[in-house]
């Protein structure tokens, strides 16, 4: 233990924004140095069933599909929690080698990850032990809204309520924020991988069409929008017909795309409806009076603030910098450990 | 609403703003040029018109927050079909701090990672390291110079045989890590002083070739004279089976031996053994016997024996 003390004076305090898609860390005092998918390629060796890493993050996301029989790329996070402990403890640990790179000392930072609100006691002890494991010597958790709060730059110490919605990969965080705490908060399961399966689906129900995960992000990427807009983008996708068996190359444009997300952009529109239900009214006049501030990938959406908008009939502001937000924000609150109460810490 | 009327704004302009391009100015000119009227503007906004007019005039204490006016800009650029970038960098830079700075003030005391601290902890390793060092050997320096001069000699050669603690190996361990500061370029500088501290036998080396015959010398009193070549020979009076091997790895004697067999081990002490058959075998280590029914357990013995220790602690 007083090993890892000495070891933690040659590491940098970090941050980790332990996403379904994205691993985001902040280092104390530099910022964002890594943004990698969250993607483990696997190997099962053929003498006695070892596995080995073979590639983690962008290397690893190459690999997602298109990989041998003996190899799978895996995304070791599901809905925000871990589904697989040992691939992401392997991938932390890489993750936080990474940063350390030039260290010769094997590195042991404190660690903060951020858990979406909704995960239960042991999902959150699950991502503890896992961030321990890979070699922190401290573990904080706070709550994806929290962070992402105050790394779009809410001021969330005063007493005014804001509300903050965070987009990601798996989940769907709605928090409403005063006075360092979270009032309330919902996580519904729906995400930017939602987005990416309901592109599948439509492609396969409406072109008889099997399009692959990656291409579907390609799609949402690219001609993906919330809210219906005046143009009308196109753009030309292959896949494999299921009736024929053969990849053939067809044509998607942006309204068939909006028809296609309708039911998880509704699921989000609906869990922001609920929260306003649920705020207190001197809470929610502050949030009708300011806005709500979406933050995570889901903001990149084309229209998003619209669609939010148009639903609750409230101003909506996209953070700058969205994808970042939750690492920056849980970097900021790393600061604050030592020099304020740590109430907007959660605990396990 | 003089703010609907364009004459006013105009007005206000040649009293007030001489540089044309604060953000607020240019939204109103755009949202002019378009012919909407604030109102209109802050129903599909969303915001009050207050708060428009707070955006227009550049009034931002009226304003929540930068994150709530940068969104406010954009989607009212948006609105404007103008690009929002230029807009923000002007507010920006109108707002004097810099972007990043939320509503606390961040405060960085006693970083962990500072760098006097890791620097002193550096330094203190390395003393620490040379103190256990020199503790552990307090001739170490003198060995260093030996040491060095002998570097060109094969790496056994480089016990000095007059010094005490070189007669069992792990020193020796100890020293070669030590002796990392480069020799190979010493030797040539050091080349003059080699006589004094180099010794001229080193045929007595602890470490001969195996089958040496010598009369085995009675193990002296005082080992820092010389280094007692303590022999240690196995003979078998019955088949048993062994597994000999000494520290380097290099010697071992391994397999089944048959009555009469006689070995004088070799290598480098100490050795571990495995006997299959403790009571078909006798060893002698120099001139005394080595008790090897002492280290059996039902006929087998495992143990390690290091025949300068045992010869000590017979004396």
């Amino acid at each position: 233990m007083a090993f890892r003390r000495i070891r933690g004076l040659f590491s940098n305090d970090l941050s980790i924004d332990l996403g379904t898609a994205n691993t985001l860390i902040y280092a104390r005092g530099k910022g964002i140095v890594l943004n990698e998918p969250s993607v483990v390629a696997i190997r099962q060796e053929h003498d006695g069933g070892r596995k080995t890493v073979v590639a983690v993050g962008e290397n690893a996301k190459a690999m997602l599909g298109r990989t041998p029989q003996n190899i799978t790329a895996i995304r070791p996070m599901k809905d925000g929690v871990i589904a697989d402990f040992t691939v992401t403890e392997k991938m932390l640990q890489y993750f936080i080698h990474k940063v350390h790179e030039s260290r010769i000392i094997r590195p042991s930072p404190r660690v903060l990850v951020c858990v979406p609100c909704g995960s239960t006691q042991v999902e959150r002890r699950a991502i503890k032990e896992s961030a321990a494991g890979a070699g922190a010597r401290d573990v904080f958790l706070v709550e994806e809204p929290m962070a992402a709060a105050i790394g779009a730059g809410l001021p969330v110490a005063e007493a005014r309520g804001s509300m903050v919605l965070d987009i990601g990969g798996g989940t769907s965080e709605v928090g409403v924020i005063s006075l360092n705490g979270i009032v309330y908060s919902q996580s519904a399961r729906i995400g930017g991988d939602t987005f990416d399966e309901s592109i599948i689906n439509y492609v396969r129900r409406n072109y008889g069409t099997f399009i692959g995960e990656a291409t579907a992000e390609r799609v949402k990427h690219t001609i993906g929008s919330a809210f219906p807009g005046s143009e009308v983008r196109e753009m030309e996708v292959k896949g494999r017909n299921l009736a024929e068996g053969m990849p053939r190359s067809f044509t998607l444009n942006s309204n068939e795309i909006l028809e296609a997300m309708q039911e998880p952009l509704m699921g989000i529109v609906s869990a922001v409806k609920i929260a306003l239900e649920q705020t207190p009214p001197e809470l929610g006049s502050d949030v009708a009076e300011r806005g709500i501030v979406v933050t995570g990938g889901g903001a990149l959406l084309r229209d998003i603030d619209r669609l939010i908008a148009e639903e609750t009939g409230l101003p909506v502001v996209l953070a700058d910098d969205p994808l970042t937000c939750v690492a920056r924000g849980g970097g900021m609150a790393l600061d604050w450990i030592d020099d304020r109460a740590m109430d907007f810490f959660s605990t396990e | 609403m003089d703010i609907n009327d364009p004459t006013a704004y105009l007005q206000r302009e040649n009293t007030e703003q001489s540089p044309p391009a604060t953000c607020g100015h240019q939204l109103r000119v755009a949202r002019e040029r378009r012919n909407i009227n604030v109102q209109q503007v802050a129903h599909d906004l969303r915001l009050t018109v207050n708060t428009v007019k707070a955006l227009e005039n550049d009034d931002y204490t009226q304003l929540p927050s930068t994150v709530f006016v940068t969104g406010y800009i954009k989607s009212y650029a948006r609105l404007l079909g103008i690009d929002p970038q230029p807009l923000i960098a002007n507010y920006r830079a109108a707002q004097h701090q810099p972007a990043a700075e939320s509503a606390q003030p961040i405060k960085r005391n006693n970083q962990p990672g500072d760098k006097t601290v890791r620097l002193a902890l550096v330094v203190l390793a390395l003393v620490v390291t040379v103190a256990i060092a020199l503790l552990w050997n307090p001739d170490l320096s003198l060995l260093f110079s030996a040491a060095q001069n002998e570097s060109a000699t094969e790496p056994t050669a480089m016990m000095p045989p007059d010094h005490p603690s070189n007669i069992d190996p792990q020193p020796t361990a100890e020293l070669t890590e030590n002796i990392e500061p480069d020799p190979p370029q010493q030797p040539s500088l050091l080349m003059p002083e080699q006589p004094s501290t180099t010794t001229p036998e080193p045929e007595i080396e602890p470490v001969p070739e195996l089958p040496i015959a010598m009369p085995q010398p009675e193990p002296t009193p005082e080992p820092p004279a010389e280094p007692v070549p303590a022999e240690v020979v196995m003979e078998f009076s019955g088949p048993c089976w062994v597994d000999i091997r000494d520290t380097t790895g290099n010697f071992k004697l391994f397999g089944e031996m048959s009555k009469g067999d006689r070995h004088v081990l070799g290598g480098e002490p100490p050795y571990s053994m495995i006997l299959g058959n403790a009571s078909a075998v006798t060893i002698t280590v120099g001139t005394a016997t080595f008790d090897v029914q002492s280290q059996a357990r039902g006929n087998v013995a495992r143990f390690d024996l290091d025949p300068q220790d045992y010869l000590r602690g017979l004396n």
